[in-house]
């Protein structure tokens, strides 16, 4: 490999490499990898040490070494205790690029990034003409509002290690995942439908936000995928996103390598939240279940929304959900996001099984979120329901409920 | 391409790993050793500055289960290598590298809090858990350990006790080895122990610790029940400065001859002072004293408002709550400063020692004096009892001609053997590991053949950490 293209690679990140690597882990008890690994090596101060060694030219980027790289959700708990403010999934992302240019990706990320390439998305399996026919009225093709629905629930992330890693690797749907992305598309077009802001859906080009590629380290790959999927959405004035990656990524990540996106990004929790504030959403019944809320990294420390889902949900249920004991800028991260899940399912099942284990221990019968990537991940561990805030209001909102104890 | 810098693991000793640990709880591969070739010693910062791992482990394993601990000491026993017992890695002596080879025993794996008894307030948690995640535990329950060690957020309940650790609120909660009532463990040759759990027992004396501060070379400590306290009602912060050192060494004699039961004292020296006082907007020269009470309401207040007393009849200038308040909430903040000091070429270590009041000044001049003579010294007095106190030197500089590992060792051996001459202890609370070995047999005497005795009979193979503690 070319030691200098390691220096050059990673030289944005020099100044946070640094300080990560004298630093005596001052975030060691918030990583969320570490903690479900008990690794000092998942540490940021082990990861970012061993990006500054490769960009110093003391250690030969390896597949093994590139492996460590991808002990990382980008979940951004790591600098709620930084005070240098480091950015440590950025300097990892770049690490992982690193290794995509140099041929030393590990297997698995390989084998990812050619599922990717077969079918535009890591989890294929939805049939978007079939789901817009069963959206119905909910949907309106002439809108100027897309509905991205997050392919992550045609093929979910998540699970024990035996059923996550045939899905992850092989990148099979499986076919209760199948059914919940179409509950997950009709929820949030109902929701939004009822609102008065019924969307269209997005031509099928649009199926994959690319986050998986960015996130594996492709990057070259990612902006032609962007560019695709900016095209596809030229025509329309706003996107609202259903998870909250896809929304942090058509509105950051593609302006950051280049590409335009017409559409303003919307989260549809931030747009349910907004209607519900307004009065267009009329709730018919509230839950009784004792429940809790979740914050998604990427809604949360990514994009600082914290009390509008809060808002939200305490109109959803007879009691304001609870909140876990690291919440808010402190939320523990299920794992689903940040390339991990492809790498080590068993490791990030292992985050998702922690974060349930807390709200069982503290007596909740229900979690509650408002992406649909948590509610996949923390839904796998099927110990107590997990549910978006958009299907919840789709059944506050529906005019014959069919009942809170929906499985999910 | 840079040369192969990480010596080879042994692929025969990866392999009966392998019959005790599944593949993703046991690793050979080179970013795990790399990760557990340095623990917090500044000399991991230098060889980290330098590109060089010196002392990769050959293996490190998560153990989730006593069994797989027995299994993995039978084994090194057979086949005679070593086994590192580990926390999180923070201490700052060395003393969980494998400077000898063998194998890293991680314990972060078991970290669950078995059990909280109300009634007798004690907690039993798993030996892996991070303390930050125990303090946290037990403050959503109402209670605290009052265990505050600057290393909270990155080492593990086992690791303090291992290392004889003490917090920064120690002057009213204790150290560890005040709080730990009892520990479960492994001995050397795979024997499988727990101590009884009492408040105090006559039967002869109490063995189990003799592992607080063994530093993981005569057991793995896999668990332990510690003393806990409900949350304090009150606190209480104050500032004052005086005149010099011996000023507020004397003021806080007084304040520990009556018992007043402080939870924090800090005395800043002149240059720590400028330092602490620049940074809260305050310009006075002097020594600051910060104290902290937290107690239930009424009696935090009594205590309080008799040691500002006794603080303004020594000459104390009132601050106010202000530098009590800020220390508080930035009392983590001072570690995040060795990146910048390492980023940039210098060095920064601290240097713990404790003794008499009767010594403690002559102690404070004569290591800042050694200390001194390399490097810029600071220090402040903290973790004090009605008999004495530690002081808590931090030096910093470049490595200037003899490179940076020459003139570390410099420093610490004039320090060490100053600290020596004046009749006082190496460590209050950092430990001994690799650094202070050195000094172990001044520092016990003829005593230290009980440890050897000790070490010799449970660990006949040398198999638990070896080298550590005692060269």
């Amino acid at each position: 490999m070319s030691e200098h293209g390691a220096e050059a690679a990673l030289a944005p990140h020099e100044q946070a490499l640094e300080l990560c690597t004298y630093c005596p882990k001052m975030c060691r008890h918030s990583c969320p990898v570490a903690a479900a690994t008990g690794k000092e090596s998942a540490t940021p101060w082990a990861l970012m040490g061993l990006a500054n060694h490769v960009r110093k030219g003391h250690l030969a980027l390896t597949p093994e070494i590139a492996r460590a790289f991808y002990d990382c959700t980008n979940c951004l708990l790591c600098r709620e205790y930084c005070l240098h403010g480091n950015d440590v999934p950025s300097a990892l992302r770049a690490a992982r690029a690193l290794a995509v240019r140099e041929s030393q990706v590990p297997e698995a990320v390989a084998k990812a990034a050619e599922r990717f390439r077969r079918s535009g998305s890591m989890f294929p399996g939805g049939d978007r003409e079939a789901l817009a026919k069963s959206l119905g009225e909910s949907i309106d093709p002439q809108s100027r509002s897309a509905l991205l629905v997050s392919c992550l629930r045609a093929g979910g992330p998540a699970g024990g290690p035996e059923q996550s890693e045939g899905r992850l690797q092989e990148g099979r749907a499986g076919r209760q995942d199948q059914i919940r992305a179409g509950e997950a598309a009709r929820d949030a077009a109902s929701a939004l439908a009822r609102a008065g802001e019924a969307c269209a859906l997005p031509e099928t080009s649009v199926s994959c936000c690319g986050a998986p590629l960015l996130d594996l380290g492709f990057e070259e790959e990612f902006r032609a995928h962007a560019r695709k999927n900016a095209e596809a959405l030229s025509r329309f004035e706003r996107v609202i996103c259903d998870t909250a990656v896809c929304a942090r990524t058509l509105e950051r990540e593609y302006a950051a390598v280049g590409v335009g996106l017409h559409p303003r990004v919307e989260d549809l929790v931030t747009a349910l939240a907004r209607a519900m504030e307004e009065g267009r959403l009329r709730i018919q019944r509230k839950f009784p279940q004792r429940a809790i809320y979740h914050d998604p990294c990427h809604l949360g420390r990514h994009a600082g929304v914290y009390d509008p889902p809060r808002r939200l949900a305490a109109t959803l249920f007879e009691k304001p959900p609870g909140e876990f004991p690291w919440s808010r800028e402190n939320a523990l991260c299920c794992g689903g996001s940040g390339g991990l899940a492809f790498v080590d399912p068993a490791t990030t099942a292992r985050m998702a099984q922690a974060r349930v284990d807390q709200a069982v221990e503290g007596g909740f019968e229900m979690i509650v979120t408002a992406s649909e990537e948590c509610a996949a991940m923390l839904g796998e561990v099927r110990t107590i329901p997990v549910r978006t805030l958009a299907s919840l209001v789709a059944e506050a909102t529906a005019p014959e409920a069919p009942g809170a104890g929906r499985k999910r | 391409m840079p040369p192969e810098i990480v010596r080879p693991a042994d692929p025969a000793l990866a392999e009966a790993l392998a019959t005790i640990f599944p593949a993703d709880r046991l690793s050979a591969t080179v970013p795990d050793r790399i990760a557990y070739a340095r623990d917090c010693w500044p000399m991991g910062q230098f060889w980290a500055r330098q590109g060089v791992f010196p002392h990769p482990p050959d293996a490190i394993v998560w153990p989730e289960s006593l069994g797989e601990i027995v299994a993995l000491l039978q084994l090194a026993n057979e086949r005679r290598f070593p086994v590192i017992p580990m926390g999180a890695g923070s201490g700052v002596c060395g003393g969980t590298l494998a400077h000898r080879g063998g194998v890293i025993l991680d314990l972060k794996r078991m970290k669950r809090v078995r059990h909280l008894d109300e009634a007798s307030l004690l907690v039993t948690a798993e030996a892996g858990i991070i303390g930050q995640h125990l303090e946290e535990w037990l403050n959503g329950r109402g209670y605290t350990m009052g265990h505050f060690p600057s290393s909270i957020y990155c080492s593990t309940f086992g690791g303090w006790i291992a290392t004889r650790s003490a917090g920064q609120l120690s002057t009213k909660y204790g150290k560890i080895e005040d709080m730990v009532m009892g520990i479960e463990g492994v001995l050397p040759d795979g024997t499988v122990f727990a101590s009884k759990v009492s408040p105090r027992t006559a039967a002869g004396p109490r063995l189990d610790q003799l592992l607080v501060g063994s530093e993981g070379t005569l057991a793995v400590i896999t668990a332990a029940t510690a003393r806990v306290r409900p949350l304090p009602e009150a606190r209480r912060f104050a500032g004052y400065v005086y005149k010099d050192v011996p000023a507020g060494l004397e003021t806080i004699r007084k304040i520990m001859r009556k018992g007043l039961d402080p939870a924090a004292v800090r005395l800043y020296d002149e240059t720590d002072t400028a330092i602490s006082l620049s940074a809260l907007g305050f310009d006075a020269t002097g020594c600051l004293l910060v104290l902290i009470f937290e107690d239930v309401a009424g009696l935090c207040d009594v205590k309080a408002d008799m040691a500002d007393g006794i603080c303004r009849e020594s000459g104390g200038e009132a601050l106010g709550p202000g530098p009590g308040e800020h220390w508080w909430k930035h009392r983590y903040d001072i570690s995040y400063k060795q990146s910048f000091i390492y980023h940039g070429g210098m060095m920064v270590d601290t240097i713990e020692v404790a003794t008499t009041w009767s010594s403690l000044g002559r102690l404070y001049d004569a290591m800042r004096a050694a200390i001194g003579k390399r490097m810029t010294c600071l220090a402040h007095f903290s973790h004090v009892y009605p008999e004495g106190g530690s002081i808590y030197f931090t030096f910093v500089g470049p490595s200037g001609a003899e490179g940076d590992i020459e003139t570390y060792r410099a420093v610490w051996n004039d320090a060490m053997n100053a600290c020596v001459k004046m009749g006082a202890t190496i460590t209050h609370h950092h430990g001994v590991g690799l650094l202070k070995a050195p000094w172990m047999k001044d520092e016990h005497g003829p005593l230290l053949a009980m440890y050897g005795a000790v070490k010799r009979a449970l660990d006949p193979n040398n198999i638990l950490n070896p080298g550590k503690l005692v060269p």
